[in-house]
């Protein structure tokens, strides 16, 4: 497919939402704040935990809430382009010919189509915690190098990985609603340092759901805490992740069945 | 006239557990989520406590927070905020119309539908999960205290589904109350001590917390489970309960006597 055609698909899609969602102003300034306002339950949540303990072995208060504004610019910018549950009904009510009859690739054809366009105001709110955090942290001017590199494959790892799962699991069981809850779990479980869970649980949270690739190590290659070779590993992984989640994908796709027959 | 329309009301009731199970691996999945959800928490207060090297942080000893999020999770299947997304479903497709045709109130109809759901969902995942971690962790329980846990659940559902139908009444003017809803869903978990036991916040925002409902949803439940509170200081949370529940119904009553005056759909 070509790539141009399909980032003019994308570009076209935003303005078109974005200028819909600019109609009405009270509605998208209310929205806008909520959706900002989120962050701040994560700031107190971290707060608490810090004022009453010594918070977690290795991470201090500001390294704990730029790692926790990671997850939220991730979580905000996934839920921005990706939305399952409309995937999902696409899928299971035969709908997906309006995306799979147009000469886009339908990965980039959902992704420009679906999501919640004011989870942009949480990417925003996140990111001025991130730089507010990483203000009063010490890191080393290479780390936002390594740290940009693995936050943007690691979450274009997760976009891809959500869009295989939940061809997968309508394949499987024709129904992927499920494939919500499972992304709901992975960030509830992936915005604490990995370390907590033990060898086991940061594999799994790194290998069979890649939530770690995203939010974990980018933080800690942003503090200088990774190890080079597991910084290129971590990599290999995310650019493994793309290509098999959209390989992967493409191969369901055949095996949707449109809702005329 | 309860006693009249209880057929309806299970008919309802029956609708929402057949829907909630209809696509079944969803379902079990679900349930699956939900047993292990807890776990978080727990790795993280368990990485905390250990770091800390205390045996008690505010008030509760660590076996007793595995017990206290247990015990939210059974707590949240119950009152997680749920019934404004199917409120704003129906009014923004229009298909409420349909619904006010019905031989059943709206309100009854959500609620039986919403109740079913959980309850069917507690009795099979909650209650064995409850107990298990009671014998496990060797809670001490009374059959008074298992009484009055049950009580303090339903309060808590009670509240989330008036906070809940307020949200959804407020789609009749807002159209997309999304960001809202999460809003309020966060603030309720955070301040309902379902992230963090309330008791460990500032004394300042203990005091705020305490006159407010969300502690109902899932902190009281929860710590009376575990016994960081003593039954008569549960029993005298009622009151505020009480006092809550009677000012969300009147609010939830004049917000939906307006709304539903304001709803246009259309008929094909």
């Amino acid at each position: 497919m070509d790539l141009k055609r399909n980032l003019m698909l994308m570009l076209s899609t935003q303005l078109y939402e974005w200028r819909s969602i600019a109609a009405y102003r009270a509605q998208l300034l209310v929205n806008a704040l909520f959706s900002a306002v989120n962050i701040i339950v994560v700031v107190v949540f971290i707060a608490v935990i810090y004022q009453v303990s010594a918070g977690f072995s290795g991470w201090t208060f500001y390294q704990l809430l730029l790692l926790a504004s990671t997850a939220g610019m991730a979580g905000g910018l996934l839920t921005y382009v990706i939305d399952i549950s409309y995937i999902s009904d696409l899928l299971m009510n035969g709908d997906l010919d309006t995306v799979i009859t147009k000469p886009f690739d339908p990965a980039f054809h959902l992704f420009a189509i679906g999501g919640n366009r004011y989870a942009i105001f949480t990417v925003l709110s996140s990111l001025v915690v991130f730089i507010y955090a990483a203000l009063n942290s010490h890191f080393a001017p290479a780390g936002i190098a390594v740290f940009l590199l693995l936050f943007v494959f690691g979450l274009a790892a997760m976009m891809m990985f959500c869009l295989f799962l939940t061809a997968l699991s309508y394949a499987a069981f024709t129904s992927s609603r499920f494939v919500e809850n499972v992304v709901t779990y992975m960030f509830g479980a992936g915005s604490y340092p990995l370390s907590i869970y033990g060898l086991v649980g940061t594999v799994i949270l790194t290998i069979a759901l890649p939530i770690g690739l995203a939010i974990y190590f980018p933080a800690e290659a942003f503090f200088g805490k990774i190890d080079p070779t597991v910084g290129v590993v971590v990599f290999a992984v995310e650019l493994a992740f793309i290509g098999i989640s959209y390989l992967g994908f493409g191969r369901l796709l055949r095996r949707y069945t449109s809702a005329l027959g | 006239m309860m006693f009249e329309n209880l057929p309806k009301y299970l008919a309802g009731a029956r609708i929402g557990i057949k829907s909630d199970i209809a696509y079944r691996m969803d379902w079990v999945l679900f349930v699956a989520f939900q047993i292990v959800s807890p776990f978080v928490m727990i790795f993280v207060w368990n990485a905390i406590y250990a770091h800390t090297g205390v045996t008690t942080i505010g008030g509760f000893r660590l076996y007793e927070l595995y017990a206290y999020f247990f015990v939210i999770g059974a707590a949240a299947g119950l009152s997680s905020l749920q019934l404004q997304g199917a409120m704003e479903a129906e009014i923004q497709s229009g298909s409420i119309a349909v619904s006010f045709t019905r031989p059943l109130g709206y309100v009854a109809q959500l609620v039986s539908g919403d109740l079913s759901g959980k309850l069917f969902a507690m009795a099979i995942v909650s209650v064995p999960i409850l107990i298990i971690v009671t014998l496990v962790l060797g809670l001490h329980m009374s059959a008074a205290l298992v009484l009055l846990f049950a009580l303090e659940l339903a309060i808590g559902y009670v509240i989330a589904t008036l906070i809940g139908f307020i949200i959804g009444s407020l789609s009749v003017f807002f159209t997309d109350i999304g960001g809202f809803a999460a809003v309020v869903e966060s603030v309720a978990l955070l301040l309902g001590g379902a992230i963090v036991p309330f008791t460990m916040f500032p004394q300042l925002l203990v005091s705020i917390v305490s006159v407010l409902p969300f502690q109902f949803m899932f902190y009281v439940p929860a710590a009376t489970f575990v016994g960081a509170i003593s039954l008569s200081d549960a029993v005298g949370t009622f009151t505020v309960a009480l006092v809550w529940i009677l000012v969300l119904y009147v609010c939830a009553a004049l917000l939906w006597n307006r709304a539903r005056r304001s709803i246009n759909a259309v008929g094909v």
